[in-house]
């Protein structure tokens, strides 16, 4: 009577003699593959997309402090207002 | 040491060649086919395992440094795509059976042939019962006919883990038996 190991031994000997099915995957892999680059493409797109946005946003924000700041400081205004009342004297 | 015509086809489908991938596909896809065969007996699961293998290896070809034959990489590659499949499979509860009454009807002291489909079915239906690290190991020890350090190398475990998982495994598949009430020598 030959033990379980040798038994299992032996099946696993004859079940490699099999012969798995024939595969033929290249189409489906290279057609998987197109769809993925495309797809990592346009991922990799998209953080440039978000830093372009950040940017237009911090250069809107700075340019509208830039233009509050230049009448807070110059007051355009008042200056022809003064320079209107200085001529009518 | 890889074949010279594989690093050639390797170097032109990482410049994005996909003639050089298919003739990489063309040269390895049986044997990845047989390799996953031991993973899913079903025709429609094996072939789309050999894929994610094709596709998996495709996305890291820039990490294959040469140093090992590219079948070798490959073959990598698939045990860790079988081995999470049956991982899948054991989150989906899905379990082979085997019953006690099937195993004593093979021929082993009759000296008749068993013919190999059935053989590698019964096979894979007996270790189908383990949980998935250790049918990996015995797959490989048993049907790939690794040594330890083939193994370790396929599933990326120490010599001494996977000296381990063996003798566990091994003792697993016996307690299973011995759970129905046999007798294992």
């Amino acid at each position: 009577m030959i033990n379980f190991d040798d038994q299992l031994k032996m099946l696993a000997a004859r079940a490699r003699s099999e012969a798995p099915p024939r595969v033929d995957v290249g189409n489906r892999v290279l057609t998987i593959l197109e769809t993925e680059e495309s797809r990592l493409v346009r991922m990799s797109e998209r953080p440039l997309m978000w830093v372009a946005v950040l940017s237009s946003a911090l250069a809107a924000s700075v340019m509208f402090i830039a233009v509050i700041s230049y009448y807070f400081q110059a007051n355009p205004l008042a200056e022809i207002s003064e320079t209107i009342s200085w001529v009518m004297q | 040491m890889p074949l010279a015509v594989d690093m050639e086809d390797i170097r032109q489908s990482r410049n994005g060649d996909s003639d050089a991938y298919r003739r990489l596909i063309e040269r390895y896809q049986h044997h990845i086919g047989q390799v996953l065969w031991r993973f899913s007996r079903d025709r429609r699961v094996h072939e789309e395992l050999v894929q994610d293998v094709f596709v998996e290896a495709y996305l890291s070809l820039g990490r294959y440094r040469g140093k090992a034959p590219f079948v070798h990489w490959l073959s990598r590659i698939a045990t860790r795509v079988g081995y999470h499949y049956w991982k899948l499979l054991v989150r989906r509860k899905k379990r082979e059976s085997l019953t006690i009454e099937e195993w004593d009807r093979l021929p082993f002291d009759s000296g008749e042939k068993i013919d190999a489909g059935q053989a590698a079915a019964l096979v894979y239906r007996l270790l189908g019962q383990l949980p998935p690290r250790d049918r990996l190991v015995l797959t490989l020890r048993y049907l790939e006919e690794c040594d330890v350090a083939e193994t370790a190398q396929r599933t990326g475990w120490t010599k001494s883990m996977v000296k381990v998982q063996t003798w566990r495994a091994r003792n697993k598949l016996r307690n299973l038996f011995k759970q129905t009430g046999r007798e294992i020598k």
